[in-house]
């Protein structure tokens, strides 16, 4: 696989105006892409689906920055086409050949995962305190209850917001990625004086 | 209860594809709309998270949950989703058993004494404990008591709170009728003057308009739009429930093919009364006798645009 390629500041500001389609994101579309190209990979069952991520990003960033345009699809299916080619590849290299055994998670003992739940309980507290109360509101609300009873709840839920059930879901899902981003950051952070942003 | 059953047809599809379970050819169209189609993007991390969700509080069974562990928890991303979705529930459960547990009861604590207090001086603090004692014990009674009517009162208010949110939402199911009935109404209006357009004596002959719901996820009505042949243009307002952004997309899509059959940027909503309405106009030639989607999507003045939602429509020309 090419690598070694870095884009420069020029470069991927171009990517960026690209890919937003002339509405400024402030950034918001290249996180979401990148988002999706690693769930991708990840449901690809690729090691390293953030590195496969980046990879196909910065070919686009590159290609791009050669080409001056890119015509040939919308930005984010070009982005798709990129990455089929990046997984194609992937699949003949010695990366998928010689795989390593993937890391056997050692069980903790009782006292150890009763203490690390409770530090990810602290961090979910400390990261649902950086959401807005409406925020705080909609994700708890959102994901309450049982799961046979969500539609109903849900639709209920979206008409008291005032929005579409579809708006809803994406708010709620955009809300869940920011908490489990903090939370994870929170929890695998020694330091105490841990101070995420969610705005 | 299982998490398969209430789930809508197209759910349990992204079910399959989120556990690798789908045919080859199905899930590679799949993967590109993953990446490529901002709708289809939101609604598989929806679906994503209830399933992580359902695994967590233990409604899954069977194939679906020997799917997830032997795939799904593959994944260190997997695992991390379910340890979140683990940390969630607990936080859920520890909120909702604050809200309903009873109040703390004291009780006796042992008191650890310093070992050079004389025998004496407790023999002395029991006595000022007992001449005291009366009046904290009808202190305590009083306390007790006014705890107890504030608990009654308390449950009161809660039961009231109950009543009055049942109220609230029978009020709310009876406006999303009535809301519902509306639309139809408005719909065989315009269907009606529609006609009537088409009718030589009715006047603008060839423009026909009609009002579009936005399709709710798990209900599958069609709206029907009768075009009578020589129709030029066709004019669908999309009503907006709730949604409020400076400008908005739409696409015109065959939803067979996903093929986009017109688009337009920059529109603006119009308001009659409280409700507001994205109007598009299209020529009637563009549309032939089947099913259509127009996916809108809401542009904020600031940030990512937003999926406003789907107007399925189905296409009669007589």
């Amino acid at each position: 696989m090419k690598k070694g390629w870095e884009p420069t500041p020029s470069a991927f500001r171009r990517f960026l105006t690209w890919l937003d389609e002339g509405v400024d994101s402030g950034g918001e579309k290249y996180l979401e892409m990148r988002r999706r190209l690693m769930s991708y990979f990840d449901r690809k069952r690729c090691m390293s689906p953030d590195e496969l991520a980046d990879e196909t990003l910065s070919r686009v960033v590159r290609r791009l920055d050669e080409e001056g345009t890119i015509t040939d699809a919308t930005p984010a299916r070009y982005c798709y086409i990129v990455a089929k080619f990046v997984f194609l590849e992937y699949l003949r290299s010695d990366a998928v050949h010689n795989r390593p055994v993937p890391d056997v998670e050692v069980p903790c003992t009782p006292d150890a995962e009763v203490e690390r739940q409770q530090r990810r309980l602290d961090c979910l507290d400390h990261c649902l305190q950086q959401l807005t109360g409406d925020d705080r509101e909609l994700i708890l609300e959102y994901y309450r209850g049982e799961q046979r009873l969500k539609i109903e709840r849900r639709r209920n839920l979206a008409a008291r917001v005032g929005i579409t059930a579809n708006a809803l879901s994406i708010r709620a899902c955009r809300l869940r990625g920011k908490l489990e981003t903090c939370v994870s950051a929170c929890s695998a952070s020694k330091n105490d004086t841990f101070s995420p942003n969610l705005s | 209860m299982s998490f398969s059953t209430g789930q809508a047809p197209q759910e349990l599809r992204l079910v399959r594809y989120l556990l690798g379970s789908l045919p080859d050819a199905e899930a590679e169209s799949l993967d590109e709309l993953s990446i490529a189609d901002d709708e289809f993007a939101a609604q598989l991390i929806d679906v994503e998270n209830d399933l992580v969700d359902a695994y967590v509080k233990g409604e899954l069974s069977g194939e679906t949950l020997d799917r997830f562990r032997s795939r799904y928890l593959s994944s260190p991303a997997g695992r991390e989703k379910v340890a979140f979705a683990e940390t969630f529930r607990s936080h859920q459960k520890s909120a909702l058993r604050a809200t309903t547990a009873p109040a703390h009861k004291p009780g006796l604590r042992a008191i650890a004494l310093p070992h050079w207090v004389p025998p004496w001086a407790l023999a002395a603090a029991a006595l000022l404990v007992l001449a005291a004692g009366g009046d904290l014990l009808v202190e305590n009674l009083r306390l007790r008591s006014q705890v107890n009517e504030s608990r009654a009162s308390h449950a009161a208010l809660e039961e009231r709170e109950r009543q009055l949110q049942k109220q609230l939402d029978d009020q709310r199911a009876a406006d999303a009728g009535t809301a519902k009935e509306l639309a139809r109404v408005r719909e065989s209006l315009a269907q009606l003057e529609a006609h009537g357009a088409a009718n030589p004596q009715g006047g603008k002959a060839g423009l026909l308009s009609f009002v579009l719901l936005a399709a709710t996820r798990g209900v599958g009505d069609i709206t029907t739009l009768t075009i009578p042949p020589g129709t030029e243009a066709v004019t669908l307002r999309l009503a907006l429930e709730g949604a409020d952004f400076p400008s908005y997309r739409a696409a015109l899509k065959d939803p067979a093919t996903d093929r986009i059959v017109w688009s337009g940027a920059d529109l603006r909503a119009t308001s009659k009364g409280d409700a507001k309405a994205l109007p598009i106009t299209l020529n009637a030639n563009q549309l032939k006798p089947q099913t259509y989607t127009v996916e809108v999507t809401g542009v904020p003045a600031r940030g990512a645009a937003e999926s406003v939602g789907n107007y399925p429509f189905r296409v009669v020309i007589r």
